[in-house]
């Protein structure tokens, strides 16, 4: 058990320090001192201003890595993402901003309407798979270009706020936005945003319905053998549906706390990127609700430290490297520890067996196997 | 006949990991004779001829090829030495011809000109020589089995192969097949050759073999020859199980129609199709046999019967109408089915033995609670296999990828008889596993139906439909073109219709001349 947290553990860990190590040779062969590099962003990192927003950046991310676990899990690739939460956070900061109800209805409210127009335009890519044979990928690319088309023409056209200069929709006010969950109150934006709350929920959702439900269950094995999956009785098309269904209505939360956290309104400052961000968690973290979380806090606070190193004429490109070079340390570190694993597992396996080669009977409760290469072994036996 | 030693295989060691596939096997094959490997499941055969092939290194020991120590790198080595491998799996080039198929990779001809005209002739020489009746030119997606296996030999004969491997190479002919294959085999040894055959039936090694190596566990365990042997001591050298035997059945089987099915048809529209107005009735408590060579229409009624595959006609379980049911409904019926290939759609292989054990009862208790997983119901599911269906290699955590196909195999008949069914519909529920397995599979398919379960037994093992069946319905390209008692066909008899020789129809036209057909199921 302990051996299973550590290699877990150890997934991450390893991808982190990689890619530390090329963005360190990044810095030195630009001629700069990467370990004062380090140290200025770690002090400004820590500051409680940073810790604050990177928690508060880490929530869009961790919902985008998780969005596209969802679908991951279930084998597809879901990067129509960016468009899905683009279309959602349109209509939530319509929604939120219209809709004649106290905040406690109205707040909740919102969030559905995200989930069910993310999901709607998920719907899309994933109905084409299902009758027409169209891969997802493509589909789900295409979606976003539509994505930018119509939010710029409903914004434009339909949803705009007044006249003149202004480019958003109608404000938001406090019977619509998302409360403060924390206030450390020791300056400017220091309160931790209540949208931690919905990450955590929308986690736990996650992990309950992929990991302890019939339903996630039918999604694994429709993911890892369809054939095996339709002789079960598990219908593969739908299961594809609901998957990119989940992943779509995820997604229509990473926009919302941008937009009624931040912004108060839906305008040209939501960011429209934080897919690969949050596919760069979801890598960290292995798919895995509390991998992701890890994922996304540390990747949130790269991107905050390293904006200080401007002020001390370092190359604020720094994030940005590391967050490139994770994506692929990420892949590598992971085959480095299973194949570690796997390693120490055939020497125990060996080490067993010479020891039971003398005494029968003589090993007390082994600890158990896992099911890596070695019981393998032992079975064809 | 001069009796020099061919191949020497001295010591050879080879492991995978902790797990030794072969521990110290000698192995002396000596020219102009057929050898016989034979063992268990898993006894390390495969692994054998792979490392005589150069397919796999050995850790330790020497091969020697008349008189000369080799280290094979590849299998191109071993080919130049001599050793041509025909796999149980056959690889070829379906889209390719014969004679193309057969020149692969060693083209007569430069480097950038195919010298097709003398490529054809050679192979149609080659084959017209050594008496094997194949059309060089036609397409390999068109050949029946027997057809695709002499081609692989073919493909052998053109490299000069003066050591040929045949790895279970009846496992997939039916027996006049066979029967023409050792009539090859006994060619090539008469030129010279010498023929390493590895078998997991004993008649036939028994019949064709001039010597038999046993092979238990990785290890030599006996040698000998058919004169001086008999197939219970062979047995008993294999595997230390006596064979397996079915009792004759103290209880009639009942009269209700569990499974019906009436005029179901697959096919696409416009073509022949694969499966042709076929209709039959299994009794509860009553075991029907499906024989006929592969591809005659046998995957299509399974597939139908599951509800995967579009049919026209009417299903029927238990008396109601399941036509128009999913899978998952039939399988909530009380249908429970073993696959043809346990590794596309018996099992996931990358879950643990908890997660396949609920494969097809997961809309059930006790795995499923309420809309959760219960992963304890999965586990006691899969203990509960484990335990009584002796399945070895792993507890319920143990990944199904890591057990041998024997167990992997236990594991599904396992499952499925597990739910205690109202119908079974097994695909070669024994297919790829020893003799131990097998007579565990084979009590508890009788078990089963002692209690009252309806069977649909689908395989190409002939000894398992005669043993098993009540009634045995033959296929010839998606009909039934006989309805036979396994009590008292013999195998000829059997063999004929399997391969459209002869039908019902003609039998009742009293000797109708009928269209002979040596591909099998060709089409």
């Amino acid at each position: 058990m302990i051996r299973r947290v550590v290699v877990t553990l150890a997934g991450p860990v390893v991808s982190v320090l990689l890619a530390l190590l090329v963005t360190t040779l990044f810095l030195t062969f630009g001629g700069y001192s990467a370990s004062s590099a380090y140290e200025t962003m770690w002090n400004y990192g820590i500051e409680p201003a940073s810790l604050v927003s990177t928690v508060n950046n880490a929530v869009p991310l961790y919902l985008a890595g998780v969005a596209a676990a969802f679908a991951l899990r279930m084998g597809l690739f879901n990067i129509g993402v960016d468009g899905q939460y683009r279309v959602a956070a349109l209509a939530g900061a319509v929604v939120a901003a219209q809709l004649p109800l106290p905040l406690y209805l109205r707040l909740p409210i919102t969030l559905l309407v995200c989930c069910l127009v993310g999901a709607l335009w998920a719907l899309v890519p994933a109905l084409l798979k299902v009758y027409r044979g169209v891969s997802e990928v493509i589909t789900s690319i295409l979606m976003n270009a539509i994505a930018t088309t119509v939010v710029a023409i409903l914004l434009a056209h339909v949803f705009r706020d007044g006249g003149g200069q202004n480019t958003g929709t109608a404000i938001i006010d406090e019977s619509g936005a998302m409360p403060v969950l924390i206030d450390l109150g020791i300056g400017n934006r220091t309160s931790v945003s209540g949208f931690l709350v919905v990450a955590i929920v929308v986690g736990i959702l996650f992990y309950l319905l992929q990991y302890r439900t019939v339903f996630g269950f039918t999604l694994q094995v429709a993911a890892r053998s369809p054939e095996a999956a339709e002789s079960a009785g598990i219908k593969v098309n739908r299961r594809i549906i609901w998957a990119m269904l989940g992943s779509g209505a995820i997604a229509g939360l990473i926009g919302m706390p941008h937009v009624l956290g931040v912004a108060f309104r839906f305008d040209g400052t939501l960011p429209t990127d934080l897919m690969f961000t949050g596919l760069a968690a979801a890598l960290l973290g292995r798919s895995h609700p509390i991998g992701m979380a890890f994922g996304a806090l540390v990747l949130a606070f790269v991107e905050r430290s390293s904006q200080v190193l401007g002020l001390v004429h370092l190359p604020t490109e720094v994030g940005s490297v590391f967050m490139a070079v994770i994506l692929l340390s990420s892949a590598v570190g992971y085959w480095l520890t299973e194949r570690a694993d796997q390693r120490i597992a055939l020497m125990n396996a060996l080490r067993k067996r010479r020891r039971s080669a003398g005494a029968a009977g003589g090993t007390p409760p082994a600890p158990p196997a896992p099911p890596s290469a070695t019981t393998g072994m032992e079975a064809a036996r | 006949m001069e009796q020099e030693v061919l191949v020497r295989l001295t010591g050879i060691v080879k492991r995978f990991g902790a797990f030794t596939a072969n521990d110290r096997i000698d192995l002396a094959v000596k020219a102009g004779t057929v050898h016989a490997v034979v063992g268990e499941n898993g006894a390390g055969k495969s692994t054998l001829m792979k490392i005589l092939a150069g397919e796999e290194h050995p850790d330790e020991g020497t091969i020697e090829i008349a008189g000369t120590t080799h280290a094979f790198r590849s299998p191109r080595d071993a080919q130049h030495a001599g050793i041509g491998i025909v796999h149980q799996h056959f690889l070829l080039a379906d889209a390719l011809r014969v004679w193309e198929n057969v020149v692969l990779a060693d083209e007569p001809g430069s480097a950038i000109r195919l010298d097709s005209g003398a490529a054809r002739r050679q192979v149609a020489e080659l084959a017209e020589a050594n008496g094997f009746p194949v059309d060089v030119d036609a397409v390999v997606r068109e050949l029946g089995v027997g057809g695709r296996q002499r081609v692989e030999i073919l493909k052998v004969l053109y490299r000069d192969a003066r050591i040929i491997i045949l790895d279970e190479p009846t496992a997939v002919l039916v027996p006049s097949e066979a029967q023409s294959l050792f009539a090859a085999m006994r060619r090539f040894t008469e030129a010279g050759a010498a023929v390493i055959f590895i078998s997991h039936k004993l008649d036939e090694v028994l019949d064709f073999a001039d010597e038999i190596t046993v092979i238990r566990a990785g290890a030599v365990v006996g040698f000998t020859t058919p004169a001086k042997t008999s197939a219970s001591e062979l047995a008993a050298l294999m595997v230390k199980v006596a064979m397996p035997a079915v009792e004759p059945r103290a209880t009639p089987p009942g009269t209700d129609v569990v499974l019906g099915a009436s005029h179901i048809t697959v096919g696409e529209a416009g073509e022949v199709p694969a499966l042709d107005d076929v209709s039959l009735e299994v009794h509860s408590g009553e075991i029907v046999g499906i024989a006929g060579v592969e591809g005659n229409g046998q995957s299509e009624l399974l597939m139908a019967l599951l509800g995967r595959a579009r049919s026209t006609g009417t299903v029927e379980l238990g008396g109601a109408d399941i036509t128009a049911l999913s899978t998952e409904d039939r399988r909530a019926r009380g249908m429970a089915y073993i696959p043809e290939d346990r590794h596309r759609d018996g099992l996931v292989l990358s879950m643990a033995l908890r997660e396949n054990a609920a494969l097809g009862y997961h809309a059930r208790p006790p795995v499923k609670r309420g809309p959760w997983f219960s992963r304890s119901g999965a586990t006691g599911l899969a203990k509960g296999i484990i335990a009584r269906f002796d399945v070895r290699g792993g507890d319920s955590t143990t990944l199904a990828s890591a057990l041998s196909g024997g167990n992997q195999q236990k594991f599904i008949v396992g499952r499925e008889l597990g739910s205690e069914p109202r119908v079974l519909i097994a695909a070669h529920p024994t297919r790829g596993v020893d003799i131990g397995a097998q007579s565990a599979v084979w009590s508890e398919l009788t078990a089963a139906r002692d209690r009252g379960l309806g069977t649909l037994l689908i395989s190409a093992d002939l000894d398992e439909l005669l043993a098993l069946s009540d009634r045995l319905l033959v296929f010839y390209r998606g009909r039934i073109v006989g309805e036979l008692d396994p009590r008292t066909v013999d195998a000829p008899v059997l063999g004929e219709y399997m391969t459209g020789v002869r039908h019902a129809d003609a039998d009742a036209d009293a000797q109708r001349p009928t269209r002979v057909d040596p591909e099998g199921g060709a089409a």
